[in-house]
């Protein structure tokens, strides 16, 4: 097990201590099902499916990704998406709300691999180092984490700029420093 | 770790621009296209953001010009709700301040439209507001991840009436459905669900939409009442300000070391909680000059004061630098959430301004500081805290020289700052 996998693993165990029943819960979109669903339950304003982060048992490989972009992909970037099947997961840092990108399914996966293509893209554009982002800041905020492909620091970002600053040395550090906040639920 | 050395300023004069906000900047582009009348807006940030905005606004058949360094913008309004063609694609890009407020705009407007943005809004949650435009009768579906653009709605089939929204995490969904709802047929009202943060920003839009003569009241932001059929009407001129908070700086490094700081982009009208820091620094003897579009600060003889700032928590912070440099020893009360932000300001603040030699006391809710006898040389630990960097920058008007520790947290909200600084103090850091 890998220090990455390690600490995203005890940060789950972290949120979900804090949860009222042990898992999340989201509002269920039949179009949009995941491994990591539980059990559902009908409401006024819709269905809600509770969920809790599953470990991945045939793991995403980014091995297309860095055959698209001729380059390899970082190791802890590789093992950050591949750990489980899970929702966003919502925590507080000392600067702040971030909210860490998770896989719910294949789907997302392949979602996930557009949109880094077409970071990729913007980051040639400026002549910038690859990264990949992460996690997202506050609702309100552009700025992302990501994780320097080439060294594994985590930056600050915002879109279609030069990384603001480094925030940790490891996305492994990163995540030993994060509290977990209670999910964002829905409103309804 | 990376320091900044300041070597002692000797003196403070010369005039800062400061960007109009993103935000305001494109509320005030919205805003001007649906007003009857043409808007001429002064001071706009020129921006990934503005940028998308004017796309879209074209696409919306709204007129514009806009100068060859895109600050002024002349926009003819239509008078009414926008007329997309039935079926529309509007590429927002990265725009936050855009994707919000039109897709909230849009969902009045009939016509089935695909509202997208690039890789990063892909990842970004907008389902807050579509909850809420979905209580009011919207139809929305997300094309790709649940709860993220890109989404395809379906327009005008709100009302107006009652609807709930999350006030704890963001002010901008609440923003969107305020600047929209008064063009409904049927008054609305918006209960907001836990603890509004961000009143300062609502009050801003509150403030803009009353400058295009659209109201709206609220008890305490936790209830909203807007009243349908109404019209925005342009204020024919428009300045869009920058942010009276990072301008506090400049405005006491003027008050401490002037010669005179001009700040253009901040004028006399400004909707800005933070300008109340200039009533503090007048009464500590600085001299304020307001103009319609520019603030001016001379230096004046500093005398130390005793005041409640909490209105103004973030520019306290600015007020405590010149408490080092008054004739006495002034006390700041009230100022109780320096200690529940990010960083406790009110422990930063104190251990810092020791170290410049200041005394201080604190207590849970105020802080005393009696200037230094002799400025002290020191390295100053910045916290993470943009405003501690900003603020300190200003101990190199003693006579010691300072040491700022990890300078680049002001990128959070200023990445130019110390540039910026530096052109008022004539020396390189």
């Amino acid at each position: 097990m890998t220090q990455v996998s390690k600490n995203l693993q005890a940060f789950v165990e972290r949120a979900l201590a804090i949860t009222p029943q042990g898992h999340f819960w989201m509002p269920f979109d039949p179009d949009w099902r995941s491994p990591c669903e539980l059990e559902f339950r009908r409401e006024q304003a819709g269905t809600q499916v509770a969920w809790r982060p599953l470990p991945q048992t045939t793991r995403v490989s980014f091995d297309g990704l860095a055959n698209a972009l001729e380059q390899p992909i970082h190791p802890d970037i590789c093992t950050y998406f591949s750990c489980y099947w899970s929702g966003s997961l919502e925590a507080q840092t000392n600067d702040g709300h971030v909210s860490l990108i998770q896989l719910w399914n294949l789907e997302d996966f392949d979602r996930l691999i557009e949109n880094l293509i077409g970071h990729s893209l913007a980051k040639r554009q400026q002549r910038e180092p690859f990264t990949v982002f992460f996690a997202t800041t506050e609702l309100d905020s552009e700025l992302f984490l990501s994780i320097d492909n080439l060294t594994g620091q985590v930056l600050l970002e915002e879109p279609g700029k030069p990384p603001l600053r480094t925030v940790a040395a490891s996305v492994a550090d990163f995540l030993d420093t994060l509290t977990p906040v209670a999910s964002l639920p829905g409103l309804y | 770790m990376n320091q900044l050395l300041l070597r002692p300023i000797e003196r403070i004069d010369g005039a800062v621009r400061l960007p109009g906000s993103k935000s305001l900047s494109n509320r005030a582009l919205l805003l001007s296209s649906l007003a009857a009348g043409q808007t001429r807006l002064h001071n706009l940030l020129h921006s990934h953001d503005t940028d998308r905005m004017l796309d879209a606004l074209q696409q919306l058949h709204v007129d514009f010009d806009l100068n060859s360094n895109g600050t002024d913008c002349t926009v003819t309004g239509l008078g009414r709700l926008f007329t997309p063609e039935s079926i529309s694609v509007f590429s927002l890009g990265n725009a936050g301040t855009a994707i919000r407020p039109l897709t909230s705009m849009l969902s009045l407007c009939p016509g089935t439209f695909t509202i997208d943005g690039d890789e990063y809004m892909r990842e970004r949650p907008i389902d807050h507001l579509v909850d809420a435009l979905r209580q009011l009768g919207a139809e929305v579906e997300y094309l790709g991840k649940p709860g993220c653009p890109p989404l395809r709605l379906i327009g005008g089939r709100i009302q107006g009436g009652q609807v709930r929204i999350r006030g704890d995490i963001s002010s901008q969904y609440l923003t969107a459905l305020l600047m929209s709802l008064p063009l409904a047929d049927r008054d609305s009202v918006i209960d907001v669900i836990g603890e509004q943060v961000s009143k300062p920003y609502l009050d801003i839009t509150l403030g803009i939409m009353a400058q295009y003569g659209v109201t709206a009241s609220h008890e305490n932001y936790q209830r909203f009442y807007i009243k349908g059929r109404q019209h925005y009407v342009s204020p024919r001129d428009y300045l869009i300000e920058g942010d009276a908070s990072s301008a506090s700086y400049f405005f006491a490094a003027a008050a401490i070391k002037g010669g005179t700081v001009r700040v253009n982009g901040l004028g006399r009208h400004s909707v800005q909680g933070d300008i109340a820091f200039l009533d503090v620094i007048e009464q500590m003897g600085a001299l304020v000059t307001r103009n319609e579009s520019w603030i001016e600060v001379t230096r004046g003889q500093l005398r130390a004061i005793d005041l409640d700032l909490n209105h103004i928590p973030d520019a306290a912070m600015t007020v405590a630098m010149l408490a080092l440099f008054a004739d006495g020893t002034s006390r700041i009360r009230n100022i109780y959430n320096w200690r529940v932000k990010e960083t406790d300001r009110m422990t930063a603040m104190a251990t810092e301004l020791v170290k410049l030699g200041a005394k201080v006391e604190t207590g849970p809710d105020y802080i005393i500081i009696t200037p230094p006898r002799t400025f002290l040389p020191a390295t100053i630990d910045t916290y993470g805290d943009h405003r501690m960097a900003m603020c300190f920058s200003l101990a190199a008007l003693g006579p010691s020289q300072i040491t700022i520790n990890d300078p680049e947290c002001v990128a959070k909200t200023f990445p130019d700052y110390f540039s910026v600084f530096q052109n008022i103090t004539g020396t390189s850091p």
